[in-house]
């Protein structure tokens, strides 16, 4: 398996996401949680291809391992990953009232 | 700036707020509405008017702070429950200029349309709707409704198959109606099993992902580059044929009082390993004829939102025991290719809610049958007539030809037909048949779509 995402320039992305608002729950009530060991076997990946403020990405960790990480932070609560996973990776909720993205424009 | 604010919200238990909130009310609410969208508040509108007593739940704080849209709101249903909105809402004009273009690498063909008398009729007004929905909260208060902003519904109470309240946060509300608006993403359709699919992923086809920027721009210059006065405004839709891969998207751009609304709409299924639905908004605003339009505007916002595309398709169970559905949690989008309406089908299909429901506790019968009045009421609507009209509409919004060919060979053509090479000149209609053949359509193909094309 390659994980050819891993080269991604994703500074672009990220930058937008400096000029939202957040209110940010803490990591225990983050409201979708990834199941990674499923990431590692599955052929697609469009979870990535999907988000639109790129909160999936693999990394590689200190023994060399990969594993596909979900930034529940920068999330703006849109649901495409839902639909783009079928793995059944992907356990999606919304954030407790008032938390997670703020839109001032919407 | 970057805000990440750790802070101690107002997550008291249920209860607790709503004793805050009224020591009485949660006793005798005779509906609970989910979701304050246009489809919540529309309904809290005439609901309250009604003299019931109703409460809106909102997981956002404040209202309108999770509610995001492309951002031409058509029609007038709202004027049905307030008539002034058009002079008293916040809207950041109207439009007077309708723009169909066809992009390729490098070139646009524009379709300009300018419409005189929308200046008299508003039939099209561009909103933004954290303004425009913390707007609509206030009049859904004024007519005596409770609207409750920061509170997420987790899931719907039932007993012996009938609705009769919400749980959220662990602690139960009960009233005899449930009004679910909750939206594209709704996740109390799809966990009450009213949808006729159990995972999202099992839905790929039904929806679009939209994904959209607003960008702060001198009101002068808005006027200058799209030619409008202060109070009028342009909507363009574009069909890109300049996306990589299969990648099967349209564009838009819409004039706000002093930003711009720009943005993409991607077809899910479209979108291969290789993609980046974030890489294909930025296509879109790297095209020469978009960034012309948009120079020196700064990043306001940046935000996506799903389209429940599929229409009638995809429609849940509207109706039952104890509840009604609307909006886009029911799949009420209305797409051609050109337009895509959602907000006035929520609004639309929030006043029917409020009216079943209101015909419902005057009968003081909350069973499937008399619930299903609202179905009745939606299917002789003119929201239901559209979806049905337009059920095929996908067989040309969705064929790849008008991405990958057209825009193309009629930007290839037209470029033909103008540039001046020393050449002797075709006629017209040659040079762009020509253009087309080359980029792969021939007559037949053209007529097939052109049959598909009747959908539109």
């Amino acid at each position: 398996m390659k994980f050819t995402d891993m080269e991604d320039d994703i500074g672009p992305i990220k930058d937008k996401l400096g000029v939202l608002t957040y209110v940010t729950d803490e990591e225990e009530h983050a409201h979708i949680t990834v199941n990674s060991q499923i990431c590692n076997t599955c052929p697609h990946h469009l979870c990535i291809s999907g988000c639109p403020v790129r909160c999936f990405n693999f990394f590689e960790k200190e023994n060399g391992k990969i594993e596909m990480v979900f930034n529940y932070e920068d999330c703006v609560e849109c649901g495409t990953c839902d639909i783009m996973c079928d793995q059944g990776a992907v356990s999606w909720h919304h954030p407790r009232g008032s938390f997670g993205i703020q839109y001032e424009q919407g | 700036m970057q805000f990440r604010i750790y802070s101690e919200r107002d997550v008291s238990p249920f209860s607790e707020k709503m004793e805050k909130v009224s020591c009485k009310l949660s006793h005798d609410i005779d509906v609970i509405i989910v979701g304050a969208g246009f489809g919540g508040l529309s309904a809290a509108i005439k609901l309250a008017r009604a003299n019931k007593k109703v409460i809106v739940l909102e997981r956002g704080m404040p209202v309108g702070s999770k509610n995001l849209s492309g951002g031409v709101l058509w029609g007038n249903d709202l004027g049905e429950i307030l008539p002034n909105w058009k002079e008293e809402a916040p809207i950041e004009r109207f439009v007077v200029k309708k723009k169909l273009g066809f992009l390729s690498e490098g070139d646009a063909t524009i379709l300009d349309f300018y419409f005189d008398d929308f200046k008299e009729k508003k039939t099209g007004a561009i909103v933004l709707r954290a303004k425009f929905d913390a707007w609509l909260a206030e009049q859904a208060k004024e007519a005596g409704a409770r609207v409750e902003p920061g509170i997420n519904v987790d899931k719907l109470l039932v007993e012996n198959g009938q609705v009769v309240g919400i749980e959220s946060n662990g602690e139960t509300l009960r009233a005899p109606i449930t009004i679910i608006m909750d939206g594209a993403n709704s996740r109390l359709t799809l966990e009450s099993g009213f949808r006729n699919h159990s995972k999202m992923s099992e839905a790929k086809g039904n929806f679009m992902l939209g994904i959209k920027e607003v960008l702060s721009l001198d009101p002068e210059l808005i006027n200058q580059r799209f030619g409008v006065s202060s109070e009028h405004g342009s909507a363009g839709e574009y069909v890109l044929g300049n996306m990589p891969n299969d990648v099967l998207a349209g564009g838009f751009i819409y004039t706000n009082g002093s930003s711009i609304s720009l943005g993409v709409v991607i077809h899910l299924t479209s979108l291969s390993t290789k993609d980046r639905s974030y890489e294909v908004y930025e296509k879109f605003k790297s095209h020469p004829h978009v960034q012309q339009l948009i120079e020196g505007a700064s990043q306001l916002e940046y935000g996506a939102h799903l389209i429940p595309e599929a229409g009638i398709k995809m429609m849940p169970q509207i109706s039952g025991p104890g509840f009604l559905v609307g909006g886009d949690a029911a799949g009420f989008v209305f797409s051609n290719g050109m337009v895509i309406q959602g907000m006035n089908y929520a609004a639309k299909s929030g006043i029917l809610a409020a009216e079943a429901a209101i015909a419902a506790l005057d009968k003081g019968s909350f069973d499937a049958k008399t619930m299903g009045q609202y179905d009745k009421m939606i299917k002789d609507s003119y929201i239901y007539k559209d979806l049905k009209n337009f059920k095929n509409v996908t067989k040309m919004t969705k064929n790849p030809n008008l991405f990958k060919i057209y825009p193309e060979a009629i930007n290839n053509g037209f470029k033909n037909l103008i540039e001046e090479d020393g050449k002797p000149k075709q006629k017209a209609w040659k040079t762009i048949m020509k253009s087309f053949k080359e980029k792969g359509a021939g007559l037949f193909t053209l007529m097939r779509d052109g049959r598909k094309g009747m959908n539109l």
